[in-house]
């Protein structure tokens, strides 16, 4: 059998790289007027928008959000799940936006949780089983509302949040049309 | 925008070949084309790629070579890349305009892998922007065209995001605008859907990318405004393709 050489490699590399992109356009079709709608959306992408950290946390969920409501502003599967009633990830994670490093220090001081060390690993190192707190400090708050006792994004840039973080699927899409209660696009 | 061993490279290349038969007949592509127009974006590459016919090469390979080699350039063996030492290597990249499918050239004494969507953008006027010294480009038209265009599993998110960063800069620019709506509407529909569907996938890569993170907080930030405003400017040519 002939070795290929490395144009033969490359020309077969491009070849793959066309077949994902068929198949991916393909997959987006399937979704029709939906995926249209929402590749207008520009992405937010939370963990870039900030400082990020992640916190292993020492209390009960609810009591970390109640904490939360005086500090931080609510994303993700955190709003989702209190505005929807859903979540879309896997994980029972809490995802909040701060405005100040005290706000995030905090945590710590009242007991709630423990920072971990190193910046996106937490993400890939999460626990099968209970949650994490992922937080962003960020120059300034997203725009946000007064929610379910909580300050949670508006519709407008939780869909935003969402596509940046999970990119767009159309699960998620026909999660958010079916759960928020309203076009949010 | 910075680059002083590339911008070196070109200047000697172009040089070189003034007089010859490839005077004019090298486009200066890929990333490597942001050395060519006014811009902030960053390269993020290590060699360069330069445009040239198919044509050319299955007329003329054997000379093309030689000429190179002659300049002080030394091929690496079975490729279209040659290196000169202290210097980043340079790629030739085939278009054709005849041929719309990516294939390789046939087998000769050069042989280079020819982009069929390349051939379709360097027709378009005011994709390449050239001068009387036989230097040509891309053009920032041209340049986010082409990074729209192309698959690339790994990497493609930079191509992509270089593309966004770019259209921003260009934003209030009528004929970038008007240049870049033009030819994406030479794809189809489906294509133009497709350039803002993958645009719009790339920011995924912002979260676990750390080489756009490696350039401060601040500057950072500033990126990602350029990026959501680019984005945005996108979606409006991308409207203006569908409705042209």
């Amino acid at each position: 059998m002939v070795e290929a050489g490395p144009m033969d490699r490359y020309a077969r590399q491009a070849a793959r790289d066309a077949a994902v992109a068929r198949r991916r356009s393909l997959t987006r079709r399937l979704g029709g007027p939906l995926f249209w709608k929402y590749v207008q959306v520009v992405p937010s992408v939370f963990t870039a928008r900030g400082e990020f950290a992640a916190f292993e946390l020492h209390v009960p969920d609810e009591q970390v959000i109640a904490h939360l409501s005086r500090t931080a502003v609510l994303t993700l599967d955190s709003a989702t799940e209190r505005l929807g009633g859903f979540r879309f990830g896997r994980g029972r994670h809490i995802y909040a936006y701060f405005e100040t490093v005290p706000d995030l220090d905090s945590l710590v001081g009242d007991a709630i949780g423990r920072r971990l060390a190193g910046d996106l690993m937490p993400l890939l190192l999460a626990p099968q089983e209970g949650s994490l707190l992922l937080a962003v400090v960020c120059r300034q708050l997203p725009p946000h509302v007064q929610a379910t006792g909580c300050r949670i994004v508006t519709h407008e840039y939780l869909v935003r949040d969402l596509i940046g973080f999970y990119g767009l699927r159309h699960d998620l899409l026909v999660a958010i049309e079916n759960n928020l209660g309203k076009s949010l696009v | 925008m910075t680059g002083g061993a590339e911008h070196k490279l070109i200047d000697a290349i172009f040089r070189g070949l003034r007089g010859t038969f490839l005077e004019g007949r090298l486009i200066l592509g890929g990333s490597s084309a942001l050395f060519a127009f006014p811009t902030h974006t960053l390269p993020y590459t290590e060699d360069l790629d330069f445009y040239i016919s198919e044509e050319l090469v299955v007329d003329r390979g054997a000379d093309i070579v030689r000429l190179l080699e002659a300049q002080g350039y030394r091929r690496q063996p079975e490729t279209p890349t040659f290196d000169a030492p202290g210097y980043p290597s340079f790629d030739l990249v085939g278009y054709s305009s005849t041929v719309r499918s990516d294939h390789l050239s046939p087998p000769g004494p050069l042989q280079v892998m020819v982009f069929g969507d390349l051939g379709v953008i360097l027709e378009f006027p005011g994709t390449v922007t050239s001068d009387a010294t036989g230097r040509a480009a891309l053009s920032a038209a041209g340049f986010a065209a082409v990074k729209l265009m192309t698959v690339r599993v790994e990497k493609g998110a930079k191509d992509k995001l270089q593309a966004i960063l770019v259209v921003s800069e260009r934003s209030g620019d009528a004929l970038f605008r008007g240049t870049l709506s033009r030819v994406l509407a030479r794809f189809g529909d489906e294509t133009c859907r497709d350039v803002l569907a993958d645009a719009q996938m790339a920011f995924l890569a912002l979260k676990r990318d750390p080489t756009f993170q490696d350039h401060g907080a601040e500057r950072y930030a500033l990126f990602l405004e350029g990026l959501e405003a680019g984005y945005a400017a996108l979606i409006e040519i991308v409207k203006e393709s569908l409705d042209g």
